[in-house]
């Protein structure tokens, strides 16, 4: 397994994540329902808002999975967060990266993700929307597209209206 | 929203100009991804009212290219059906139309036809089968019957 490099301006992309002070707050209605409209247009069985912390990935909206965090060095997303387009795994068995995370060999047994940065106002990637699967998939054009679309509405909600 | 007006569509400048649908939807994901997702595809303005009110006041002066309605138990999607058709907007009268609904029985489905709506969708429906629905409008492939797109 290849653990998620550490950005080389993590120490500014934590102080932007932190200054959301959306951190361990309770489930909200606005973000739930993005991930459950997800969830149905990909049918896939998880989508997340996914917030990378120096140690850890911690969902603010979950559908699909009862982890409300994870580690950061084994989590899909902290390697999504270092381009600014989506990070799309179609078999992470045949990903030298991902084929023994123990995400991978164990539950929730990950096969396929997608995941969208979360590109705040100021540059910097606090984390994913992501949609994961159980089986081998893949995304085409207009369904990256409409992922995108759903990327920027969970920015919208955290940025409070202030689009990047 | 954006509401500008577009005018009349005829000549090359109006076949340059990338077609501009009315999307009445009260389901807000629905239609924020549906009309956001097209902006940023660059297949054409989707406008967006979550009421048919809304949706009579702002066909009132937009003039589009095609209008999809959410039909409910209501009334008003259909009166908003009638009022394209008889021209009283600022669509022309046989601007294209296609519906959605959670349910159609044969009477409703007989209507809509006599109304010359080119598509009937039965809910739920994914913003995908939408863009397909939109792609064959913009065709102009003729009417069909309701018909999911699972």
């Amino acid at each position: 397994m290849l653990a998620a490099a550490i950005p080389d301006n993590d120490r500014e992309r934590l102080r932007t994540l932190h200054g959301l002070l959306v951190l361990d707050t309770p489930a909200e209605e606005r973000f739930d329902r993005i991930v459950q409209f997800a969830k149905d247009e990909f049918e896939v069985p998880i989508a997340l808002i996914s917030l990378v912390d120096e140690k850890r990935q911690w969902f603010k909206a979950r559908d699909g999975l009862q982890a409300c965090e994870t580690d950061r060095d084994v989590s899909f997303c902290g390697h999504a967060i270092h381009s600014p387009k989506i990070m799309m795994v179609e078999d992470a068995l045949r990903d030298p990266r991902f084929a023994d995370n123990p995400m991978v060999t164990g539950a929730p047994f990950v096969r396929f993700y997608a995941g969208a940065p979360l590109i705040m106002p100021g540059g910097f990637a606090v984390g994913t929307f992501c949609v994961i699967d159980t089986r081998p998939r893949r995304l085409d054009s207009l369904e990256l597209a409409i992922l995108e679309t759903l990327r920027d509405l969970a920015v919208l909600e955290l940025s409070g209206g202030e689009s990047a | 929203m954006s509401g500008a007006d577009r005018g009349p569509s005829s000549g090359a400048a109006a076949a340059a100009q990338p077609p501009a649908m009315l999307l009445v939807e009260p389901n807000f994901m629905l239609r924020r991804t549906i009309a956001l997702t097209a902006r940023n595809i660059g297949v054409g303005e989707i406008h967006e009212c979550s009421s048919y009110e809304a949706a009579e006041r702002t066909l009132s002066t937009l003039r589009c290219d095609g209008v999809f309605i959410a039909l409910n138990e209501e009334p008003g999607g259909m009166r908003l059906i009638s009022r394209l058709r008889e021209g009283a907007t600022a669509c022309a009268a046989d601007v294209t139309i296609a519906v959605m609904a959670d349910q159609f029985d044969k009477a409703r489905v007989d209507a809509l036809l006599a109304q010359g709506v080119a598509r009937i969708l039965l809910k739920p429906i994914k913003v995908r089968h939408i863009f397909e629905a939109v792609a064959a409008l913009s065709r102009r492939e003729p009417a069909a019957a309701p018909a999911t797109a699972n």
